[in-house]
């Protein structure tokens, strides 16, 4: 650097010697320079000729200090910014060469979906949920030259828009793109492509469809208008949908939905009910073949329809089922050995437990075995059973079942089971014949199944298996023996207790029935879940009824062996044939010999199977 | 047709010819080549999200280059006290725009620092920086040669001045640069190093104060450092931008990533050089930068006046620091700010700027420059 400046100013006093300055700028002399200047440039020149090019010396004694000063640091300046632009470029250098052009399609804004998303099929290969590409209506207002043409134009093609929002969305020049209307017709997008707008453009965007409208809305889901999942199997699969774009097969059935959709809600009508649930599963495999909840709602529109309407109600909605739970204890108490099917307990006057009464529908009189309590279900009955068994036993059989934790089912709308933090003598109780405990239908309906199958718990899942499976794999939660024995006790109830309802005409069916009183209200929760063939249990079923309000034809009950029981005996026998299930050809017969096995105290009845 | 010009020519134009500095008037016509073709692969992409033509910046720029050029080579041509009047002239004018900006100026991109002629919006501040420089240089070295003048606190007045109506428009990016370029000339004229010890806390502690009070600056330099994609996205697209171009490019009009880049035509050009011709055409723009700054400070390091060593290391801070935020800000290397690629990015404000510029540059820096200066 210090050399630098005196060899340059060396070469540069060729030009700058008086002689030549003055040939070359004759204003030279008429502005008049001090005469010294001259004399010190001819000095400083011929220093230069004999001095030392490199030496910074000689130039420094002729300069004043500012130059000096100034020269120096002019260098320093000159420093920096030569190191501030190899910086610059060593950073291109790095960012472009080096670095690779590995996100080059970051620009291409807003990213376009790679793959279509994925189909959403039934166990069968019937679709469920699809995408399809249909144009919509785009507008840039800065290139539309006259509003008043393109909006007649568009309101005489598609008019059902809102006109004072169409003409604002049009003359909205702060915009780039306004979307006017999604899923135009093709005639619609011909119409007013002949009109020759300029500044209109039908954009072909994806939109999810549901071919069987709101038979699935609740396990299926639905998506937000740029196809995202937000509910149901929509938003659990949505990595394997949208980005792998690979089908979901799940392990419902199209055909098996409609006949539980219909019949359900025909029932729900009939009794007025607020929600309705029902849930139909396989005992080995835990698939689920129908899921219904009602109010359905449009999964093609779902915020037209309320929040309650989405709710699922056999995933969510963790309430307190009643009598169902008999089922539970008395399993609990058979194989934990607690109680043996020969013993027998008083029911004839209300229970006292601490401060509570626990009462029965009807007054019984005697003694009554399990058998019996589960015929007329008996809460003061099941209630010794349970605290028989003990608070802890009953609450760790449940847990074994499954019964008191979050489902695993491929569905986000799920909700923690409730139960007593501590097992008192009242909380068990309570919960032997299902009050103080509070679950959802699906758990109820996986926790029979695992009664049903020989005693191997299952996990309730709307994925078809991938081969059909006839022995359930799982933990085994209660013993073979026991599961028989359960039921045998089913099938009494339907064959002479509080399930006479359900009596299907050509298939075996066990059962029980649940009646809760709803918390602090008189309103009820009915249900009914049965296991059927009853002789080689394939299937539960699990219906339920949320305030459902008795009627003249059925005495004002609302119970669930006057609600759900009934509904349940149509949908099987509708199942029969589709599910292909070997009838029974002896029909009356077989349930009256049932009826004489099962040892009642009720007068036999001889009225046929109808399912009223 | 210059070889033709003969060393005895005693025209002004042969005058000219033999003394300026023919390597810096060629880079900047190749730096006013590269800017008319860049404005015609970037106006496009620009204009495609407006109701505007398609080459609507290219025709703007084409209508300006003659101004920036004629300017240019009109100083050039000056003598050293044409062109102090010249800078004089240019500061007050500038003042007084500046002034005018903040009563009658037009709000461009959320920031009011344009005033509109009808037939062109300007922004003065481009205007107040060459001007600047090449004044408080002047009044700097008199604070040298005649210490009664008081130059230095002219200087300092006149810098103050422009600050402040600068901060009045909250132009924090401008006020930065001209406080760089008053600060180089104090540098170079000698000023005692310990000052820069209380200077640049000082002005760092400003920065921290407009960090902490003006919004825009909050938000961006909170984006730069610790937002997300959608913070920076302007910088991810520009980075992206790069990185498509690869060593060679796309091609000239090519480009996709520009598409995604607001302000591919200003503040992001260097990113479309960089997609359509490549790193190596990138290497060449900084090349020429710095050597065109390099050429400024060999010719000042032998002026033999005070001056013209303040005056052409002020111009080419000013110059030299605009490419390197510009650049820098491009490349992720630094919070993006609004300054322009010197001849490349479009703007008409910028190329008068950038003419004037270069003009005094090209004028200062003639061989022999300081020898009609009979100030000193």
């Amino acid at each position: 650097m210090s050399s630098f400046s005196p060899r340059m100013s060396g070469r540069a006093q060729h030009f700058t010697s008086p002689a030549l300055a003055s040939r070359l700028d004759p204003g030279y002399h008429r502005s008049a320079p001090a005469p010294h200047d001259y004399m010190a440039d001819a000095q400083i020149e011929a220093q230069q000729a004999t001095a030392a090019a490199a030496s910074p010396a000689p130039t420094s004694g002729f300069l004043n200090n500012d130059l000096r000063i100034g020269r120096g640091r002019l260098m320093l300046l000159a420093l920096l910014f030569m190191l501030g632009y190899l910086a610059i470029g060593a950073r291109l250098v790095w960012l472009t060469g080096l670095d690779g052009p590995q996100v080059a399609s970051v620009g291409q804004t807003p990213a376009a979906p790679v793959h279509k998303r994925a189909d959403i099929l039934d166990r069968n290969g019937a679709v469920l949920a699809k995408t399809l590409y249909r144009p919509a209506l785009v507008a840039h207002p800065r290139k539309i030259r006259d509003v008043d043409e393109a909006f007649s134009a568009i309101m005489q093609v598609v008019p059902d828009l809102n006109p004072t929002n169409l003409l604002e969305r049009l003359s909205n020049t702060d915009r780039v793109e306004v979307q006017i209307k999604r899923n135009l017709t093709p005639s619609q997008v011909k119409q007013l492509n002949s009109k020759g707008i300029i500044g209109l453009y039908y954009p072909k965007l994806p939109s999810r469809h549901y071919p069987n409208g709101d038979l699935f809305s609740h396990p299926v889901g639905y998506t937000d208008i740029d196809t995202k999942g937000l509910a149901g199997m929509e938003y659990i699969f949505e990595g394997q949908l949208s980005d792998l774009a690979k089908t979901v097969k799940t392990s419902l059935d199209v055909g098996l939905q409609y006949i539980v959709k219909s019949e359900l809600e025909t029932q729900m009508e009939a009794f007025q009910a607020k929600r309705a649930a029902a849930v139909l599963m396989d005992v080995n495999s835990g698939e689920v073949l129908s899921m219904v909840s009602l109010p359905s709602f449009d999964p093609a529109d779902p915020t037209a329809s309320s929040r309650t309407a989405r709710r699922n109600s056999v995933t969510q909605g963790a309430i307190e089922l009643g009598s169902t739970f008999k089922l539970f204890t008395i399993a609990a108490a058979l194989d934990r050995g607690a109680i043996t099917t020969r013993d027998t307990f008083d029911v004839s006057k209300p229970l006292h437990v601490v401060d509570r009464v626990i009462n029965d529908y009807h007054r019984y009189t005697g003694r009554m075995d399990a058998k019996h309590i589960l015929q007329e279900s008996s809460n003061i009955g099941a209630a010794q059973i349970g605290l028989q068994l003990g608070g802890d036993q009953l609450r760790s059989f449940l847990d074994d079942l499954g019964m008191l934790s979050i489902s695993q089912v491929e569905v986000p709308e799920i909700d923690t089971p409730q139960f007593p933090a501590r097992m008192t003598d009242v909380s068990t109780a309570t919960v032997s014949y299902g009050h103080g405990i509070a679950v959802s239908p699906l758990h109820v309906a996986a926790g029979v199944a695992a009664l049903a199958n020989g005693g191997i718990r299952v996990e309730p899942t709307l994925l078809k298996a991938s081969e059909p499976s006839t022995r359930p794999m799982g933990p085994r939660v209660l013993s073979q023996e026991t599961s028989h024995i359960m039921l045998d006790f089913m099938r009494s109830i339907v064959a002479s207790g509080t399930g006479k309802k359900a009596r299907v005409e050509s298939v075996a069916i066990g059962g029980k029935t649940g009646t809760a009183d709803k918390y602090g209200s008189d309103e009820v929760v009915s249900s009914f879940v049965s296991v059927f063939p009853i002789d080689n249990p394939k299937y539960v079923l699990y219906v339920v009824f949320d305030e459902p309000k008795g009627r003249a034809d059925t005495f004002n009950f609302a119970t669930g062996g006057w609600v759900a029981a009934p509904v349940t005996c149509r949908i099987i026998n509708r199942l029969i044939s589709p599910l292909g299930i070997m009838p029974v050809r002896n029909t009356d017969d077989m349930w009256q010999m049932m009826q004489k096995t099962a040892d009642s105290q009720d007068p036999i009845s001889n009225e046929p199977a109808s399912c009223n | 047709m210059f070889s033709s010009v003969s060393r005895a020519d005693d025209s002004v134009l042969g005058r000219w010819w033999w003394s300026v500095d023919r390597t810096t008037l060629l880079l900047v016509c190749l730096l006013i080549v590269i800017g008319l073709f860049m404005s015609i692969t970037a106006s496009p992409a620009v204009t495609q999200h407006t109701s505007k033509g398609m080459f609507t910046f290219v025709q703007k720029h084409i209508l300006f280059l003659p101004l920036s050029i004629g300017l240019l080579l009109s100083i050039s041509v000056m003598n050293v006290r044409s062109v102090r009047l010249l800078a004089f002239f240019a500061m007050a004018v500038s003042l007084g725009l500046l002034v005018a900006v903040l009563l009658v100026g037009t709000e461009l991109n959320g920031s009011r620092r344009w005033i509109d002629f009808g037939l062109f919006t300007l922004q003065p501040t481009e205007l107040a920086k060459p001007a600047f420089a090449v004044v408080s240089a002047w009044l700097l070295s008199r604070q040298r040669s005649h210490p009664e003048t008081r130059g230095a606190l002219v200087a300092f007045g006149l810098y103050a001045g422009i600050m402040v109506l600068l901060l009045l428009q909250t132009d924090l990016s401008q006020s930065g640069l001209l406080t760089t370029i008053f600060f180089a000339q104090l540098f170079l004229l000698g000023v005692s190093l310990w000052w820069f010890v209380v200077l640049i806390p000082a002005g760092l502690g400003v920065a921290g104060l407009a960090y902490l009070t003006v919004p825009y600056v909050y938000q961006r330099v909170n984006g730069f450092f610790w937002g997300g994609a959608d913070d920076k996205y302007q910088v991810v697209q520009s980075i992206s931008a790069f990185r498509n171009g690869n060593w060679f490019g796309r091609g000239p009009g090519e480009g996709i990533q520009k598409v995604a880049l607001p302000d591919a035509h200003t503040d992001f050009i260097l990113a479309v050089v960089g997609e359509e011709f490549g790193l190596f055409a990138c290497l060449v723009v900084v090349c020429i930068m710095l050597i065109i700054i390099m050429r400024g400070v060999f010719r000042a390091s032998y002026a033999r006046s005070l001056f013209i060593l303040l005056a052409i290391g002020g111009l080419l801070t000013q110059f030299g620091t605009q490419a390197f935020i510009n650049m820098s800000s491009t490349l992720g290397m630094m919070i993006p700010t609004g300054m322009t690629l010197p001849f490349i990015s479009y703007g008409g404000s910028s190329l008068i700027g950038m003419g004037l510029t270069v003009g005094f540059l090209l004028a200062l820096s003639r061989r022999g420059a300081w020898e009609n200066d009979n100030r000193h």
